[in-house]
């Protein structure tokens, strides 16, 4: 049988309808700003499974974060219903593990009362201003909100108090305390003197919303437990490794990959570099760790050249399918390659000489997939008017991520004979000419 | 063909915003999720234009061929790659913004997916879960290259790099897959939120319990909270419920089928 638990209290859902509201009547009763007298109901089934659904469309019913519509939502062991900022934990004992038969009151008196709202959340409490992403750590003092300068969140707006709030850290979480005029709101719904947080709550003060964080709570020490409940709420984990996975995803290689022990691989290595040859920048190499870099005079570029005749955003670095292309980006003293003013794009082939406005850098790809001519000084190996379209075969997984090689570059047209043909062929004339003469 | 259809996103539990998109086009038999990223709300931007530009493009592929098919979603991709690579270069705050996609295309007897990234496609038929689509990440191609076992990839610090991107250059290469299609057949699209969180029994466990599809999406994006939500959660189920014997028809939508977003 399916429990609802709420402040330490356990409401076992039977069959038929169990109403949650205000109203004293209901079977779980829910007190506070914004709960309706009937607002929502949890439908019990036979098998020990339950659905919920807002008892009418105004009621605003939370499972798991997510606003239920009109269609009930079947409830599981660990989801949490939130109404009006309160937050109901769904408990399935026989899902946990336990096989025991039990009343509700017996089994209150069996388990430690179990993590209820924000209780035990104790470390790592910080908020993250939703407007600018600033974040906020709330230390082992208070962290106050308001509009007084002095405040460790200044707040503006007419509708903050001077001290307009404060965080604290209790022994039973995070305690937000109110002390202004106008009203402070967690989750949209205005708290009383005191409320305590829970992880993702987004606070309100004036017109500036605030999303606290905290570390997840540990789960109750096992030696708590009666003997006969030991197998009762296994901690569920996520999988191995899904923390890594689920780490903001990049795009290509953090810088740190390079000085990582990591297998070899083509993104293993530094990519390219720039040496520059003149500007406050002479002498200095300017490393190229991810295959897409902006080159320009703005403090947000990837490479910064604080030189005046660069443009703010002057040019782009680019590596596609192994082959490095620059782009000029409409810069007013242009970009040169090989002394050549760049039109649109060109791919760049290694020891290039490059000129941005007035400042000269050598271009120096460190990656495999450039063939290593560094010696004869090839120069640029043609122009692209558009990338190549690049086709990866249907179902064809071997073929789709190995690099390809690039198409549609020209390579150089040599002018003329080679002045080593020339200087053999007059030889071979001159030696014919002779032997016809004697 | 008869389909179908349900589809949920949700924050996770740690994460403040969803970057994750989706978007359900039933009567022409679209599906696509994207999982957005770059910071300041733009992962959000990158994904939405993904989806909508990547539909408005495919439009309909009614009398295609399998090829025109396939180009065709090629094509989407990366016409959506264009608009959002150069919003990137144009406003300062959309700067290195991107997103995964996966896309579903329902054709009379088929399924064609068009994919950049590390969201997933897979396919459920009796019992076995097959996942349709390969990862562009730095880590499957390090298991491709043999450099990486799958379990040691499956904790490598660079587990969340993605090798290729919408949004992130001036081009994009989306694989293309097809493959036929099977009364009973489930289909299912996930951002990473959802397959880093489930292992594959897990899925399988939930399209195989009573309810249907859009109670099994609700029940993986609750399973997946539950194990911490550590990300943004997107699930697309789609189940086959009959397949035409002829290949003129186009996919019909049963009254029954649901539709979000």
């Amino acid at each position: 049988m399916i429990l609802l638990e709420i402040g330490g209290e356990r409401y076992p859902i039977a069959a038929g309808e169990t109403v949650i509201g205000s109203a004293s009547d209901s079977a779980v009763v829910l007190e506070g700003v914004g709960v309706r007298p009937r607002h929502a109901v949890v439908q019990g089934m036979q098998a020990g499974a339950a659905a919920i659904r807002a008892a009418d469309t105004e009621a605003e019913v939370r499972v798991n974060g997510v606003r239920l519509g009109s269609d009930p939502t079947p409830l599981l062991h660990g989801d949490k219903i939130e109404i009006s900022g309160q937050e109901l934990l769904v408990v399935d004992p026989a899902r946990a593990g336990s096989t025991q038969l039990f009343d509700s009151g017996a089994f209150a008196d069996l388990v430690p009362p179990p993590e209820t709202r924000g209780t035990g959340i104790r470390t790592g409490g910080r908020l993250v201003c939703l407007t600018d992403g600033r974040e906020y750590h709330i230390g082992t003092g208070a962290l106050s909100l308001g509009r007084d300068a002095g405040s460790d969140v200044v707040v503006s707006g007419d509708q903050v108090s001077r001290h307009h709030a404060e965080i604290r850290s209790e022994a039973e979480g995070y305690l937000l305390l109110d002390h202004s005029v106008n009203g402070t709101y967690v989750n949209g719904e205005r708290i009383g003197k005191t409320h305590l947080l829970a992880r993702a709550d987004v606070i309100r003060i004036g017109h500036d919303e605030f999303r606290f964080y905290a570390d997840p709570t540990r789960q109750p020490a096992p030696a708590i437990k009666p003997a006969g409940l030991e197998s009762e709420a296994p901690p569920v984990l996520p999988p191995v490794g899904a923390a890594q996975r689920l780490a903001d995803t990049m795009h290509g290689m953090p810088e740190e990959q390079v000085q990582r022990n990591t297998p070899p691989s083509p993104e293993a290595a530094p990519l390219a570099s720039l040496l520059f040859r003149s500007g406050d920048l002479k002498g200095r190499r300017s490393p190229i760790k991810v295959p897409v870099v902006n080159i320009g005079r703005g403090d947000y570029n990837d490479i910064v050249i604080s030189d005046p005749s660069v443009s703010t955003m002057h040019a782009k670095l680019q590596r596609r399918e192994a082959v490095w292309i620059l782009t000029d980006l409409g810069s007013t003293n242009g970009t040169y390659v090989e002394g050549e003013r760049l039109t649109g794009e060109v791919a760049l082939t290694p020891g290039t000489t490059l000129r941005f406005g007035d400042v000269i850098a050598l271009f120096e790809p460190l990656d495999d997939h450039v063939p290593a001519t560094r010696t004869n000084q090839t120069r640029m190996m043609g122009r692209l008017d558009r990338l190549p379209p690049v086709s990866a075969p249907a179902e064809d997984h071997e073929k789709a991520i190995r690099p390809r090689r690039p198409i549609r570059v020209v390579p150089p047209r040599t002018k003329g004979p080679s002045p080593v043909l020339v200087i053999s062929l007059l030889v071979m004339l001159a030696v014919l000419f002779y032997l016809l003469l004697s | 063909m008869n389909f179908t259809c349900a589809a949920r996103t949700d924050v996770g539990i740690v994460r403040s915003g969803n970057e994750d998109n989706y978007l359900m086009l039933a009567e022409h038999g679209i599906f696509i999720v994207a999982d957005g990223m770059g910071g300041h709300a733009a992962g959000e931007v990158a994904s939405e234009m993904a989806v909508r530009i990547t539909a408005q493009k495919i439009g309909t592929l009614r009398g295609l061929s399998d090829e025109e098919a396939g180009e065709r979603v090629r094509g989407a991709i990366r016409t959506a790659n264009d608009a959002i690579f150069e919003r990137t270069l144009s406003e300062q705050d959309k700067r290195g913004m991107g997103t995964t996609a996966t896309v579903l295309v329902l054709l009379p007897q088929r399924y064609l997916i068009g994919q950049v990234g590390d969201s997933r496609a897979y396919l459920l038929r009796e019992g076995e879960l097959h996942q349709l689509t390969k990862d562009h990440s730095y880590v499957q191609e390090q298991v491709d290259a043999g450099l990486l076992t799958p379990d040691q990839a499956r904790v490598h610090p660079y587990s969340n790099v993605i090798t290729r991107c919408v949004g992130a250059g001036v081009d994009v290469a989306p694989d293309i897959y097809f493959g036929s299609l099977e009364k009973g057949d489930v289909l299912l699209l996930a951002s990473d939120g959802l397959t880093g969180m489930l292992e594959d029994e897990q899925l399988v466990n939930i399209m195989e319990s009573n309810g249907g599809p859009q109670v099994w999406v609700d029940r993986m994006v609750a399973e997946a909270n539950r194990r911490g939500g550590l990300d943004n959660i997107t699930a697309i189920v789609v189940r086959i419920d009959s397949v035409d014997s002829d290949t003129g028809e186009h996919p019909t939508v049963p009254a029954a089928a649901s539709q979000r977003s």
